[in-house]
């Protein structure tokens, strides 16, 4: 069977620039020490040594 | 998304999945509850650039399959006939020297072909397949065979891969946005 043709059973659940952290911490069972719970994963990502990684979602937006 | 100008609905969601892999392990470097060692935070730093370099590979790889590639051409001897043995390591030889065309089978192409053949033909700048032969040798780290030490994969290298896959990220977006015009 071509490749091109096969279904993945994988259900994708993708985080974007605009994900909160709070919804990150919680999936992950991580803290980032951060205040604002409504702060964007992108900016966070900018903040921490990310920002190319943070640009490209940027540019995804 | 992130990679809407592919096309091939499976290598998109590949690459999402491998973006979003890469933004799980930055996130969770910043762990205010885990204390990374040294090692621990290289060997999150090396995970990462592997998967970047596999994004990148699988862009380069779907960039060259859209892109017009002028044929190759090698020389191959035929019916060769040796004429005069000079000795067990020297003959001289004749024959028909046929130019054949190279039929290139880009799916097994690997990220240094693919790097040499986009800059060869000129489609991708001299700085830029630079830039991606670095990253190919960082990811080679992943070889631990071939080490001859112990190799610390630094915020440097992090930030080098990841602006790199930024550099190709940018510049195919504007090519496939040329392409689908």
């Amino acid at each position: 069977m071509n490749n091109s043709k096969k279904k993945s059973n994988l259900k994708t659940s993708l985080r974007t620039y605009n994900t909160k952290i709070s919804v990150v911490e919680k999936e992950l069972n991580i803290n980032l020490g951060q205040k604002d719970p409504n702060m964007k994963l992108g900016d966070f990502l900018a903040q921490n040594g990310y920002k190319p990684l943070a640009d490209i979602l940027k540019l995804a937006k | 998304m992130n990679f809407n100008f592919i096309k091939n609905n499976i290598l998109k969601q590949n690459l999402e999945i491998s973006l979003d892999h890469i933004i799980i392990l930055a996130t969770i470097a910043k762990d205010k509850n885990y204390n990374f060692s040294e090692i621990s935070k290289s060997s999150l730093r090396q995970s990462i650039i592997i998967h970047s370099a596999s994004i990148i590979e699988g862009l380069l790889f779907d960039y060259i399959d859209l892109i017009y590639l002028d044929p190759e051409y090698k020389w191959k001897l035929k019916s060769k006939k040796v004429l005069y043995k000079i000795s067990d390591t020297l003959e001289i030889v004749g024959g028909e020297y046929h130019r054949e065309q190279i039929k290139v089978d880009t799916k097994t192409l690997n990220i240094i072909q693919l790097i040499q053949i986009l800059t060869k033909n000129n489609y991708i700048s001299k700085n830029l397949s630079h830039n991606l032969d670095k990253v190919r040798i960082l990811r080679n780290g992943q070889h631990l065979g071939a080490r001859d030490m112990i190799q610390n994969f630094s915020e440097k290298d992090l930030t080098f891969t990841i602006q790199t896959l930024k550099e190709l990220y940018i510049f195919l977006q504007k090519e496939y946005s040329k392409i689908n015009q």
